[in-house]
């Protein structure tokens, strides 16, 4: 069967393709978010999708490679000889379409886990790990807001993971690093100060900073850990995330 | 609204392996003063320029090395570094040959050294120390020992670069910080000890752990007078500086080693990151080995260790075939130091954390060796299975096997010297200074021959009088070179042994580069009878 050109048959096509070898595999990013928001196509938060991103624990990732490579994805070589350990990056020459597979955890700016609750979702990785992904972003541009905006509009925060945000899970790993905390802090402030240019309207935008609001507070009130309280002494004086560099493509 | 900015990131990112620190790390392990530079500075006993002032003399002439590496990473950091800079500047078969000679096959004949280092700092102390004598002395001084040694190195490096790169970075970071904390308790030692307590505690030492006659000290020095010891500390003639300078960059001549990794370095393009890097690496060591070797001076007595030297290398070198050292093992500074207490627990403990510099190291040996035989393969010049890696682990066991199987034959060869192998240490040196000679002759003609790709680069504004800064210190570090070349092989002093009188020297660098021509040669014909142009590759800077 020829790669899908929707974006998200394909990521079914590979998830299912996946899980009949016994592999865990789960997307992540804005392909993700639109699977479990429907205000990702609310006409002023649409936009499109040249990635599909996934995840997979670190066992057998080696069998993604031959899976991808079969499903007919061109592998970035020197990209996967150097870095295959913790990512691979396979190439859709039809669809002009990336596959970015983050292999046994997600590091860009700042590391989240994502292994030991990766069966969480069926397609997915959960919704805390999806908006965690993003507000982890230290440069986060247009389509992260518009993503991070549908996310939290169509998902309230609670205590679990079905069709919410686990915001104890949210806080907690925040609570334990300081710098995820600093840019995820950051990334709420930016979602108020753009939310105005998506034209949401007035009850959205109200269901929007409300649930920002409790993020916020939640973030804030966590117990933080001993290394976060050692790492708050020194501020912003020192940096406190990673700028991930882009990848030419091979 | 507040003052929040959003950024045009594009949607692929990555967070490479190394941090610039990780980088400084294995420079600074590179430039290893407690392996290669103990090692090679025990093999200097004859030569008349003073220690001290050759490394730092030598230290600040690499400075212009470590320029013109900064600079060509900043231009391509890309991985196989010498290899591409100079397939891509000066052409693919000179880049090739260069390279493959320089990074890959010599390398061989640095396994028997990097073994002969590990027994030394590592089985022997240690096995002595505690109570083996006999085990210490078999690896000491027996050939079989010595080359089981070098599997032990390989099997290790193997181990440690198939862990992959930040598990490499976590490995020799550890041992960066143990390996200093062992080498400050050495000093410790040697500040607050004397030259009454070092004899004392020699003649205990040396007699108990490895069976040394009553009267070591003594009987030392006499041997070391008798084969002719004379390397000073301090001083020396300008001229006689610069004669043991073929010696000491055996040392310091690698803080750019990890050139050919840069493409797994974060912000790589960054030149003073990357100046700075190896900078500090050739700094910090040379003031480390300055204050090493003072306080040595201090305590043990710089009269002794040259002694030691030269009555260890005098008889390992059979000058002296019936005069076996009084010491009879290799005169390991930390050692020495060690036998200032009898303590046996703090002796193993130190000498275990100082071994630490040949752990953290020992991966420089292939490491970065991989990355270019990756590099030729993806430009097809080697076949395409050698640029992969054992799936279930990661590991490049083909690239691996290139390195390990020729280094252990060559190991056998450097062991039980046949063909007259271990004359070629300093070979070792003279390979790789030609292949730095190639990319510093690059570096001197980028500006002008690849003038749209140095224009662009960050490296374009730096400049003296007008002349590219890369071009400038390329010329400094081009005649530095040409003088080593010069020395190493025509030798008009007769102090190094590999010149063109050695035959062996000759014919060993020789089928190297006849080799490496020949697999250059045969891979253009076989890719060219299937369509494939190597020059067209070569007209393209490779992908990050």
């Amino acid at each position: 069967m020829p790669i899908l050109p929707d974006a998200l048959d394909e990521a079914r096509r590979i998830i299912t393709a996946a899980a009949e070898r016994g592999l865990t595999v789960r997307l992540l990013g804005g392909i993700a978010i639109r699977l479990h928001s429907p205000h990702a196509t609310h006409r002023s938060l649409t936009r499109a999708y040249p990635d599909l991103d996934f995840a997979t624990p670190d066992k057998r990732s080696y069998l993604i490679e031959s899976l991808l490579a079969e499903l007919g994805y061109e592998p970035n070589k020197p990209f996967n000889l150097f870095n295959g350990d913790h990512r691979l990056l396979f190439f859709d020459e039809a669809n002009n379409r990336q596959v970015d597979v983050f292999v046994g955890g997600f590091h860009m700016s700042h590391r989240i886990p994502f292994t030991n609750r990766i069966a969480v979702e069926p397609l997915t990785l959960p919704l805390a790990e999806l908006l965690l992904t993003k507000l982890q972003i230290a440069q986060m541009n247009e389509k992260d807001v518009r993503d991070l905006c549908a996310l939290i509009l169509d998902h309230p925060f609670g205590d679990g993971d079905n069709e919410m945000v686990n915001l104890p899970y949210v806080a907690k790993l925040c609570a334990d690093d300081w710098g995820l905390w600093k840019t995820a802090t950051l990334s709420i402030q930016k979602v108020r100060d753009f939310c105005d240019a998506f034209n949401l309207e007035p009850e959205e935008k109200d269901t929007l900073l409300e649930r920002l609001n409790a993020l916020r507070q939640a973030l804030d009130d966590a117990p933080k850990s001993l290394q976060w309280k050692a790492r708050n002494a020194i501020g912003e004086r020192v940096q406190w995330y990673e700028l991930p560099e882009e990848v030419k493509r091979g | 609204m507040s003052q929040s900015t959003l950024f045009l990131r594009k949607a692929t990112g990555l967070v490479r392996s190394w941090s610039v620190f990780d980088a400084f790390i294995y420079a600074f392990f590179s430039i290893n003063l407690v392996t290669l530079g103990l090692y090679i500075f025990s093999q200097m006993w004859y030569l008349e320029g003073g220690l001290i002032p050759t490394m730092i003399v030598s230290g600040v002439i690499i400075v212009s090395e470590v320029v013109v590496y900064a600079g060509l990473i900043a231009v391509m950091p890309r991985a196989g570094g010498d290899y591409v800079w100079q397939s891509r500047i000066l052409g693919g078969g000179v880049g090739f040959v260069l390279a493959v000679t320089g990074w890959w096959f010599i390398l061989w004949l640095w396994t028997p050294l990097y073994a002969d280092m590990l027994r030394h700092i590592f089985f022997v102390p240690l096995l002595g120390i505690a109570g083996l004598k006999d085990a210490a002395l078999w690896f000491a001084w027996d050939p079989g020992a010595w080359f089981l040694v070098c599997v032990l190195t390989c099997v290790f490096v193997t181990i440690v670069i198939a862990l992959g790169m930040k598990t490499y970075a976590v490995v020799q970071k550890f041992c960066f910080w143990v390996g200093n904390a062992g080498l400050l308790v050495v000093c410790l030692f040697l500040l607050f000890g004397n030259q009454e307590s070092f004899k004392a505690g020699l003649e205990a030492n040396a007699t108990k752990l490895f069976g040394a006659a009553p009267g070591v000290y003594d009987a030392t020095i006499a041997a070391g007078q008798a084969a002719g010891a004379i390397a000073p500390l301090l001083g020396g003639s300008l001229a006689a500086i610069f004669l043991a300078m073929p010696y000491i960059v055996f040392f310091n001549l690698w803080p750019n080693w990890g050139a050919t990794l840069y493409g797994e370095v974060k912000g790589a393009d960054d030149f003073k990151k990357n100046f700075a890097g190896m900078a500090w690496a050739l700094g910090i060591t040379t003031a480390l080995g300055a204050l090493l070797f003072l306080l040595v001076n201090k305590t043990i007595g710089w009269d002794f260790v040259t002694n030691a030297n030269a009555a260890y290398w005098s008889y390992r070198w059979g000058y002296t075939p019936d005069t076996p050292p009084p010491l009879y093992i290799w005169p390991y500074p930390a050692l020495l130091a060690m036998f200032l207490t009898t303590n046996p627990a703090m002796q193993f403990i130190v000498i275990l954390a100082m071994s630490m510099w040949f752990f953290g190291w020992a991966g420089t040996v292939f490491l970065s060796s991989t990355r270019v035989i990756f590099a030729a393969a993806f430009d097809r010049l080697l076949p395409e299975v050698v640029a992969s890696v054992e799936p279930r682990t990661r590991t490049p066991i083909w690239s691996l096997a290139l390195m390990v199987v020729p280094g252990l034959i060559v190991s056998a060869l450097f062991v039980w010297d046949l063909l007259g192998f271990r004359s070629l240490t300093l070979a070792s040196t003279l390979v790789i200074a030609v292949t730095y000679l190639g990319s510093t002759i690059a570096a001197i003609v980028l500006p002008y021959t690849k003038k749209d790709l140095y224009e662009a680069s960050p490296i374009a504004k730096y400049k003296i009088a007008g002349i590219p800064l890369i071009t400038v210190a390329g010329v400094i570090f081009a005649a530095f070179l040409i003088f080593l070349l010069y020395q190493w092989l025509i030798d008009p002093n007769n102090l190094y042994g590999i010149s063109y009188r050695n035959v062996s020297s000759l014919v060993f660098m020789g089928v190297m580069y006849l080799l490496a021509l020949g697999i250059y040669l045969g891979a253009r014909f076989y890719r060219k009878g299937r369509g494939v142009d190597v020059d067209l590759i070569y007209k393209e800077i490779p992908v990050e």
